[in-house]
């Protein structure tokens, strides 16, 4: 006892620029991003006169609004230290069996025809129900987290595919597609959407109980329990957060393509991984803010308007993007080395 | 600073080492030489350069000035790892093995023995059971190494290190995740080993195994050489004197013999069996600020005593009262809102969350108390955690800090104060001073002893006799079942009844 005290004057001294290291450190992992969206930006100029237009700012946006929602309840769920592949799956189900239900039968619907509100709630409600077995099969049963959305992720891709019969569904209620094609302010409603989800997400995972339990979880689950988290419960709700966000995301991308297709949202997961993964989200839990997701959502989004206005051939934008990723996660690992100790 | 007769050369021969991480000396001008065939102790408080000397020895890491030789020959080159394994290994606390595979493929892990192309199963067990036999370890090679004890999987490690041709071999902690017969089945061999000429550097917190089985020790402090001495010069006295310098020694036995039972009990377990079968019919009440302390070989149930009582685990039988009230078992939050503060075993598995800070792991527990609808207010936090972080005396206190860059023990002052958050009635503590420095130790002792004066029942369960020392109350579980309950005993009796020798 004495000598802990004693020892402390010298210790304190050195307090302040501990904290002044670390939030630098912590600042510098997220802006790890900005040389890389500098990059593009600074190469999307060169290469088009219209790249900086408000117009083409606004629809890279607009375009990265529903990657960006699915980043969000991705980055819940990683937080944790769990993973959710078959989100992307749940942004083609829920608004696919909502439109079916809402659009007439002679446009390939069922023929209930539905309120476009009522469908609203039920995308909403599918996308709920997934996360709640999803999360049910990884934290009750114990299965691993990849192998049971993997499953999930072919499962749901194929009752979508059924519902369907691989056609597209148009036709849509304007209520329905409000959301994803509305102004507000001459700016799409599915950016300030997603701009308001984004400062909602960022104020849970800081001033929430259920958002620092998330980093408690991924940190040291053994831990978080013996604290009194309860564990289970904060990792079902994640993971139906998660899904549900993806349903709305699903329902705000309907309303950009009038019309719900078989295939929407596919691959969508990869860029979502990620989108979260170079801005500083650690796949192995714990570590990782919404503010570097969302840095990684938009390099991709701009990095996507570039490869096409660069007129880059179709059949190699994707190693272009590839290429990219992986030079972005570089940057990234070398910009966050000091935090990892 | 070292006698060595000139006739014989050093096993290890560390000549004027220094080393500077930034602004820290952890090591200065240090100077150690351990003959061959010796078992040579390393003490030293936390932070006094005991893991910097061993990363330097195990060739981690490279001296800034100074030098190393190995039976007079100089240390292999930074750049030879293979070399260095040649010559010296580590057993860790916990051994780095492959729990997944068995006896045979940890033994030839990176060397497995092939005809021409495929891996030879029947050459690695043969081989395998001959080098088992030679260092005479109990072990079957077809096993899997996790069903294989810790001190079993240390000795495999040195078995290997030993097959490979090294001759030097440093003990990092080994004992720490031990029981007290698994200590001395450990203890033989090193001795057994030591006969047939194999050096050991031992690196422990317990005095008494430094004493015990080492003759000869190195205490470090500050980065710098204390003593190096051989022979009888060490004895714990000596040795508890060299690590407190100057320091007053204190004892702790709490004095809460005059508390009376006839108040009604703070915590009361009547007939409490645990559900995975742990341990049945355990029974004993406890006043207001008592203490009543747990002891017990390995597989005696004692931890799962308490970690029934913080709702870890649930029992199947039997009743928990708490200040009188029937506590339902099996659940963390209702433990915690009955009044009951834990300290686990294992700190760094249960104990916290290493990258989150000092704050957020002591209020990891009260969450629901600082944010009732789920929002709080950081500052308001942080008020909270600066006032625990004085009252368990935290260095460095900065409640902004991650804990995985605080030293062990005020790791677990980090943890005793999420236990003590809640103000509770009654507290659990499992091992509470494992692996911490003796400062660290005093301090948390003495905040036990403030919690008792300040009316809190308190279960000290740990493996430590030293430990169940400061109660003048201890149960021994044996089997699952208390087997004797001592009044005021001395070290013998505890050794005897966990042994079960009456």
């Amino acid at each position: 006892m004495t000598n802990t005290t004693a020892t402390a004057p010298s210790s304190r001294s050195a307090v302040p620029k501990n904290r002044a290291l670390g939030a630098v450190v912590q600042n510098v992992r997220e802006l790890s991003v900005l040389p890389g969206l500098a990059i593009v930006i600074v190469v999307g100029a060169l290469v088009s006169p219209a790249f900086l237009s408000a117009a083409n700012l606004t629809l890279i946006l607009r375009q990265s609004a529903e990657l960006g929602i699915v980043v969000i309840g991705l980055t819940f769920i990683l937080l944790t230290g769990k993973l959710d592949i078959s989100l992307e799956s749940t942004v083609g189900l829920a608004p696919m069996v909502a439109a079916w239900l809402v659009i007439p039968a002679a446009v390939g619907g069922l023929g209930t025809e539905i309120d476009p509100l009522l469908a609203i709630l039920i995308t909403l409600v599918i996308g709920a129900g997934i996360g709640l077995f999803n999360g049910f099969m990884v934290v009750k049963v114990k299965l691993d987290p990849f192998i049971v959305t993997l499953a999930m992720l072919i499962l749901l891709r194929g009752i979508t595919l059924g519902i369907s019969q691989g056609k597209t569904l148009a036709g849509l209620p304007d209520a329905f597609r409000y959301i994803g094609s509305a102004r507000w302010a001459g700016i799409p409603a599915a950016i300030w959407v997603t701009a308001i989800l984004f400062v909602i997400a960022g104020l849970v995972l800081r001033y929430t109980s259920w958002g620092r339990a998330l980093y408690a979880i991924g940190g040291n689950a053994d831990a978080a329990k013996a604290a009194g988290i309860r564990v289970d419960f904060v990792l079902i709700t994640a993971f139906v957060a998660a899904s549900t966000l993806a349903a709305f995301a699903g329902l705000m991308l309907a309303g950009r393509l009038a019309s719900v297709t078989s295939g929407m949202g596919e691959n969508m997961i990869f860029s979502a991984l990620a989108a979260a993964v170079i801005g500083g989200v650690q796949l192995t839990g714990g570590q990782g803010r919404i503010i570097g997701a969302l840095m990684g959502v938009l390099l991709l989004g701009t990095l996507t308007n570039v490869l096409t206005l660069a007129g880059v051939p179709t059949f190699w934008i994707n190693a272009v993007y590839g290429a990219v990723i992986l030079i972005a996660l570089l940057v990234g690992r070398f910009g966050s080395k000091p935090g990892l100790r | 600073m070292t006698t060595t007769s000139p006739s014989i050369v050093p096993a290890i021969q560390v000549d004027g080492v220094s080393k500077t991480y930034g602004a820290t000396k952890a090591l200065q001008d240090v100077s150690v030489s351990i003959l061959p065939g010796q078992v040579h102790g390393l003490i030293g408080r936390n932070g006094a350069g005991k893991s910097t000397l061993l990363r330097m020895i195990t060739g981690l890491e490279q001296p800034d000035t100074g030098s190393l030789r190995f039976f007079g020959e100089p240390a292999p080159a930074a750049s030879d790892p293979k070399a260095w394994q040649h010559q010296v290994a580590c057993v860790y606390q916990r051994p780095s093995v492959f729990a997944n595979l068995t006896v045979a493929e940890n033994l030839f892990a990176g060397r497995l023995p092939t005809d021409g192309v495929k891996v030879s199963w029947r050459r690695m067990q043969s081989e395998s059971e001959r080098i088992l036999a030679a260092w005479n370890i109990q072990l079957n090679p077809r096993t899997l190494l996790s069903d294989a004890p810790i001190e079993e999987r240390q000795m495999l490690t040195i078995a290997k290190a030993l097959e490979a041709g090294s001759r030097i071999v440093l003990l990092d902690e080994p004992t720490v995740q031990l029981e007290g017969a698994a200590i001395r089945r450990l203890f033989d061999k090193v001795q057994e080993l030591q006969q047939s000429g194999v050096t050991f550097v031992f690196v422990s917190h317990f005095l008494r195994e430094v004493s015990a089985i080492c003759d000869s020790a190195t205490v470090l402090r500050d980065g710098k050489l204390l003593w190096s001495r051989t022979g009888d010069d060490i004895r714990s006295d000596d040795l508890v004197e060299a690590l407190l310098a100057g320091q007053e020694q204190q004892r702790h036995r709490a004095d809460t013999k005059s508390i009376s039972l006839a108040g009604s009990p703070a915590l009361s377990l009547k007939g409490v069996t645990d559900k995975g079968g742990a341990f049945t019919g355990i029974s004993f009440d406890l006043a207001p600020g008592e203490l009543i302390a747990i002891g017990g070989s390995g597989g005696s149930g004692k931890y799962s005593v308490g970690e029934v009582i913080a709702g870890l685990r649930k029992s199947s039988d039997g009743d928990i009262l708490v200040d009188g009230e029937k506590l339902a078992t099996g659940n963390v939050k209702t433990s915690q809102r009955a009044g009951i503060g834990f300290v686990p075993a294992d700190r760094h598995r249960d104990g916290y969350v290493p990258q989150l800070s000092v704050a957020e792991n002591m209020t990891m527990g009260i969450m629901d108390q600082i944010a009732p609808a789920g929002v709080f207010s950081p500052r308001r936090r942080t008020a909270i955690s600066k006032q625990l972080i004085s009252d368990v005396a935290l260095v460095p206190p900065n409640p902004a800090l991650a804990v995985s860059g605080l030293s062990g023990g005020n790791q677990q002052k980090v943890v005793l104060a999420r236990a003590l958050a809640r103000k509770p009635r009654v507290l659990v503590l499992i091992s509470p001073t494992a692996g911490v420095d003796i400062a660290a130790k005093d301090a948390i002792y003495a905040l036990m002893l403030r919690a008792l004066a300040e009316g809190v029942a308190v279960v000290l369960i740990s493996d430590d006799v030293e430990e169940l020392l400061v109660s003048s109350r201890v149960l021994i579980m044996r089997e699952g079942r208390i087997a004797a309950e001592l009044s005021e005993p001395i070290e013998e009796d505890i050794v005897r009844a966990i042994e079960g020798l009456e």
